[in-house]
């Protein structure tokens, strides 16, 4: 909880949302060099450190909460001794890929930004792109795959290699499944926090949601109401009335 | 509530009215269109449903009109398997199934009550027990002329139970009784999972043996049988109709178990309540819709706590003396600490038809500890400390197969590995499903704990065991073969 309240204030840093420099709103259309011209900018105008810091910051406060069930795998598959090392080796695999994303992911809102014209159409069509692709096969498949297991040795530079890869394979899977949604919150410029929050949510509706046999579906987002009410219907079942779905 | 669920093998033998008008019941509800929610396909799908496997079966055809979307949801592809859901929701399921064979029958001019019988295979005092009961076997209906829809189901195993070596699969016996605590890693009931079990999930020592050997024994599999049966899959097994039979035992035993003196019984409010991320589902008994249950729906005085007319023959529990107290239930902190894992094997293990031998090496101080506190003079209270080998995340294409694990078995021995170095068996039910990556169950395979107390105790006695290199050797037979092997991740060893 602690890790993720520093993660949203200090995330809040992370001034994407703010409207980009001029050069992005003179350009009528989408070219490559202007994406390059534009992330230049961005980049050269926020200092990489603390861009990188409020992009991790950002990745722990919504990602934490995921990691519960594999940080129990890895914990449990070892040593006593090196259950901390063993879960720091995991936690470096997985922000390390979400690090690296970084780029490519600014490159891709900067770009959706400039397609779009000005940031509410940007926020539009990031959502519209979240929720097709919450509700394709594409993002089930991801999303199966980060469910997946896999050995943890115990001993020495093998233990550490097989945590560094568990975390990256599954941040791999992870960022497979849910790159549109972490587009949104950059679009959003006063309610930063708490567009951060809701997609967290959705992340994690989506994951609890579990594997699945690929096909289109309903977007998990647009279930949670639903999942809302049938919870409240569960809990007032067990105190005595009778339950539907 | 009318009557008692009854041992099927006290029924009379041959037809007796309970499977002539199951009988009955079955054909009527075979008849209905799988959109029905109370056809004999929709029930079984509930369980686990595949499209494409159904079709290649002949269960429907491309054609067949399924149910709505939003049905399928909530009611198909519920089953749990490898979690502490397991038992609630297979009792529900069970007691749901038996009010919609009951209603049936009434409709078919029968006579209300109709129970579940169990299939009481390990009552030792029944020299019957271990045979599939007489009406599964015949036929024909006592008419002479219309098929037994009990026996017209694709089983290749055995009529009568025992171990089957072409599968390493040894005899069922009721230790699963004897594990004190309802829920963890090394448990009765299983292990604290989510809905399906998607990420980390141990199968509780009853869902091994005797319920996992007895689905695979009768419903047969590839390489010992000419193929795999009904009850061999979790997408099938629910079609044949002696599964309720085998699983009304199982919840059985969990409410024998129940009645021990001493046992932990889960009580969290996740396992009450629960899955919180998708609920269990069944039809209502006129299948005019759906209707949410959870584990407590299932327990003394809810909607779906079953009654057996005796929780004592076959089951290990012993009665109560006349005048002496009944046991209480006890509901608190697990009896045994979580097991820690203390040594491991180097590299994942690929399996196919040869035995495939790996060293465990346990931490130096954990396997000195060890080996002290199995030796005389011991403190009492390390000497009682269990120690376990895990297979991890067994995956396969095959459906079922068989695989037992033996611990420094004598060089030399690999054509008949002796059976006082066996550390465990286990059929694998459901292997092709709990290893579907896109499916419901994760693709994490099945995860295996075996109690290899007494097997170290002993290895220490004789001199046989060196913490540093444990060697673990392992066989198995299923339909993928060599071609199509089997990997499980890692083997291990944990001590309490
Ligand atoms: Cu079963």
């Amino acid at each position: 909880m602690m890790v993720a309240g520093v993660g949203l204030v200090a995330s809040s840093m992370l001034g994407i949302h703010a409207d980009l420099p001029s050069i992005c709103v003179a350009s009528e259309q989408l070219s490559l060099s202007a994406v390059v011209a534009s992330s230049r900018f961005f980049i050269a105008t926020n200092p990489t450190g603390t861009l990188a810091l409020a992009w991790l910051t950002m990745l722990i406060a919504m990602m934490t909460p995921l990691l519960a069930l594999p940080l129990s795998h890895v914990h449990a598959s070892s040593l006593a001794d090196r259950r901390l090392r063993a879960s720091t080796g995991f936690l470096l695999g997985y922000f390390g890929v979400w690090l690296f994303a970084g780029y490519p992911l600014l490159a891709v809102a900067i770009a959706l930004r400039l397609l779009a014209g000005n940031a509410s159409a940007a926020l539009m069509t990031a959502c519209l792109l979240a929720l097709i692709w919450s509700a394709s096969p594409m993002q089930m498949a991801a999303q199966n795959r980060a469910h997946r297991l896999r050995r943890i040795g115990l001993f020495g530079l093998a233990a550490d290699r097989d945590c560094l890869a568990f975390g990256a394979t599954l941040g791999g899977w992870c960022l497979a499944s849910s790159w549109p949604w972490m587009l949104v919150p950059l679009f959003v410029a006063h309610t930063h926090l708490a567009a951060m929050f809701g997609v967290a949510i959705i992340l994690m509706a989506e994951r609890l949601r579990g594997p699945g046999p690929l096909r289109w579906r309903f977007p998990v987002v647009l279930s949670i109401p639903t999942g809302w009410i049938r919870e409240t219907v569960i809990c007032r079942r067990s105190s005595g009335a009778t339950g539907h779905v | 509530m009318v009557g008692k669920r009854e041992d099927a093998w006290k029924l009379g033998a041959g037809w007796n009215d309970t499977f002539l008008w199951y009988a009955k019941a079955v054909i009527a509800l075979k008849s209905r269109p799988v959109t029905d929610r109370t056809s004999w396909r929709y029930l079984a799908a509930m369980h686990q449903f595949d499209r494409n496997l159904w079709i290649g079966l002949g269960i429907i055809d491309k054609k067949t009109k399924l149910p709505s979307a939003s049905d399928m949801d909530v009611a198909w592809n519920q089953c749990q398997h490898s979690s502490f859901y397991f038992l609630p929701w297979h009792r529900g399921y069970l007691a749901r199934f038996e009010e919609i064979i009951a209603a049936t029958i009434v409709s078919l001019g029968g006579n209300a009550g109709w129970k579940l019988p169990y299939w009481n295979y390990l009552d030792s005092t029944n020299p019957n027990a271990r045979k599939i009961p007489e009406a599964f076997l015949l036929k024909y209906l006592p008419d002479g002329t219309t098929r037994n829809p009990l026996e017209d189901v694709p089983r290749y195993g055995q009529k009568v139970l025992g171990p089957e070596p072409r599968l390493h699969i040894d005899d069922i016996d009721l230790s699963a009784m004897d594990e004190p605590d309802f829920t963890g890693s090394v448990s009765f009931g299983g292990s604290k999972t989510l809905f399906s079990n998607p990420d980390i999930g141990i199968r509780g020592q009853l869902e091994n043996v005797p319920h996992g050997s007895v689905h695979v024994l009768v419903g047969g599999a590839r390489p010992a049988n000419p193929g795999d049966g009904y009850l061999s899959a979790f997408e099938t097994a629910g079609l044949d109709p002696l599964f309720w039979l085998h699983h009304c035992n199982i919840d059985r035993l969990w409410a024998a178990w129940m009645i021990k003196p001493g046992v932990n019984m889960e009580a969290g409010k996740q396992w009450l309540d629960g899955p919180s991320n998708r609920a269990f589902a069944v039809p209502k008994a006129d299948g005019s819709g759906l209707e949410n249950y959870t584990a407590r729906d299932t327990l003394n005085g809810g909607k779906f706590y079953p009654d057996y007319d005796d929780l004592h023959a076959g089951t290990g529990v012993a009665a109560v003396p006349a005048g002496g107290q009944a046991a209480v239930l006890v509901q608190g902190p697990a009896t045994m600490t979580e097991p820690k894992v203390i040594g491991a094997n180097g590299e994942k293990i690929t399996l196919g038809d040869a035995p495939v031998e790996t060293a465990v090496k346990i931490a130096p101080q954990a396997g000195k500890a060890m080996v002290t506190a199995m030796g005389p003079g011991a403190p009492e209270a390390d000497s009682g400390k269990r120690t376990f080998l895990k297979l991890e995340n067994i995956r396969g294409a095959s459906s079922a197969g068989g695989l037992k694990a033996y611990v420094n078995a004598p060089a030399g021995s690999e054509k008949d590995l002796p059976q006082e170095y066996v550390a465990g068996s286990a059929a694998l039910f459901g292997l092709g499903s709990a290893s579907k990556v896109d499916g419901q169950h994760g693709g994490n395979g099945i995860t295996l704990i075996f109690d290899i107390s007494d097997l170290a105790r002993r290895l220490v006695d004789q001199g046989n065991f060196d913490p540093s290199n444990i060697r673990v050797k392992i066989v198995s037979a299923h339909g993928g073969g060599s071609t199509n092997p089997i990997t499980i991740e890692r083997v291990s060893v944990l001590r309490e």
